[in-house]
């Protein structure tokens, strides 16, 4: 009897429950399907699939443009070899540095060298404003070419004639973080230098220009530290 | 007992079962009609036809253009083959006569090609020369340089850790069938490794000897130079006592 019993109990339980999970799936699957929850899921699926066709062709043409630009490559010696050269080659010539890193790599450095002569001649001109956007340009956009080093100096220079005492001060620093044992930022550091004894900062003075006398090996250099530091003992 | 079977059979209805399918979605791709583009996603991936089997690592792509011609676009590769199957990329094609296993590496700029069986014929862009690379070797081939022909290193026997890694890992058999064709491989690569070395030897004398020889050229030119104007010079003081 009590067998029985506790048959029946144990169906009911499983029957009570298997209600349960049946209502709660239907739950679930209404819900998904009267808020658009399933809708947003289907979009969802389909964007992504979009997406991956998308990346999948890009990758294609890519692939393409790039075998396009190696065939031109391998025939470019031979055109520009007959047709290069003087004014009417220059087309070619474009052409060749665009698809070959070398050659890109030469036309960038006669970029930089355009525009550093340029911001020069400006600061020769006594043009400062112009030559500190010109040596800004170089700084910025062709930090490794050989025209950096000089353009950090002739910008420092530039913001000293234009009194702009402090933005100086800030190039001669990044001067002397980027380039520590050159020449110029010894040059550079001499000019702080003077700037402190404008100041009246006359200890800090000293200490620079003793400094650039200790550390930098260069004539010209330790020279210049000398006879500013001998400027201040007079 | 019926009950208790019809209410497992609901309940079992009920439980919504994922089953993550790894073939199911996958497209077919007929060889020899081309035009079809394969890509592993997040594992990787195998093709295989009559002519080729290829094992495609995570996120490796690649196209199979047309009859016989498949172009490996990203990614790393395990590539077996019998047949003439031509590979491509924009570097160098590549090709097997007979049967040829290796694996490729191809990245933006570069292509690498490891030889793991028989030879493999290479011919970079800008060049008709046929290159062979014999198991055991591996050769790293890059974009045109100005002479309008792809880089190409000279062949390098493999190292072993990192190409038996990245084989283990692309292998697409079982670790059984893996380990009898590592011991094989083995004693090619110790024959390739000491022939690439003599090989190395015969290359670097054969450069030291034309730098010499370069360097002896430019002696002479030197002292031809010295020797004409030492001669002016004398000659200018005899005019100009």
């Amino acid at each position: 009897m009590p067998l029985i019993l506790y048959m029946r109990l144990t169906s009911f339980l499983c029957f009570i429950l298997v209600m349960m999970l049946g209502w709660m799936q239907l739950y679930s699957r209404a819900r998904e399907i009267f808020n658009g929850t399933s809708e947003i899921k289907a979009e969802i699926g389909h964007l992504k699939s979009t997406t991956a066709h998308e990346r999948i062709a890009m990758a294609l043409e890519r692939e393409q443009f790039l075998e396009f630009r190696q065939n031109v490559a391998t025939l470019m010696p031979d055109v520009l070899k007959s047709k290069g050269l003087g004014e009417e080659g220059y087309p070619y010539r474009s052409l060749a540095s665009s698809i070959s890193r070398s050659e890109a790599e030469l036309v960038r450095q006669t970029i930089a060298k355009t525009l550093f002569e340029r911001a020069k001649d400006n600061f020769r001109q006594e043009k400062f404003p112009k030559a500190i956007h010109g040596f800004h340009q170089i700084i910025d956009h062709f930090g490794f070419t050989p025209y950096v080093a000089d353009s950090y100096f002739l910008l420092a220079e530039s913001h000293f004639k234009q009194n702009e005492l402090e933005a100086c001060t800030g190039v001669i620093q990044e001067m002397v973080e980027l380039f520590p044992h050159h020449e110029l930022t010894g040059f550079a550091l001499v000019r702080l230098g003077r700037i402190y004894q404008v100041q009246n900062r006359n200890e800090e003075a000293i200490e620079i220009f003793k400094t650039v006398m200790r550390s930098f090996p260069q004539r010209d250099v330790a020279a210049q530290a000398k006879a500013s530091l001998k400027g201040i003992d007079l | 007992m019926k009950l208790m079977r019809l209410l497992c059979w609901i309940m079992v209805f009920c439980i919504d079962v994922h089953v993550k399918a790894e073939e199911t979605h996958k497209e077919k791709c007929d060889f020899n009609r081309g035009n079809c583009v394969i890509l592993a996603e997040d594992g990787r991936r195998v093709f295989r036809s009559d002519e080729i089997l290829v094992m495609l690592a995570p996120r490796a792509l690649l196209e199979i253009r047309n009859e016989n011609t498949v172009q490996l676009v990203k990614g790393d590769f395990y590539i077996e083959t019998e047949q003439p199957v031509k590979l491509q990329t924009p570097y160098a094609k590549i090709w097997c006569e007979g049967e040829c296993k290796g694996l490729f590496s191809r990245t933006a700029v570069t292509l690498e090609v490891k030889s793991l069986d028989g030879n493999w014929r290479i011919t970079r862009a800008g060049e008709k020369t046929v290159y062979v690379v014999p198991a055991g070797l591996q050769v790293s081939i890059g974009e045109v340089a100005e002479n309008g022909q792809a880089q190409m290193e000279f062949p390098q026997s493999l190292p072993w850790v990192p190409t038996i890694k990245q084989w283990a890992s692309l292998y697409p058999g079982k670790v059984s069938e893996f380990k009898p064709e590592l011991e094989k491989f083995r004693q090619v690569w110790r024959e390739a490794v000491e022939a690439v070395s003599v090989l190395h030897q015969t290359v670097a004398t054969r450069a030291v000897a034309s730098h010499e020889a370069e360097v002896e050229q430019a002696r002479r030119q030197r002292l031809a130079q010295l020797r004409e104007d030492q001669g002016l010079r004398n000659l200018f003081r005899d005019k100009n006592p």
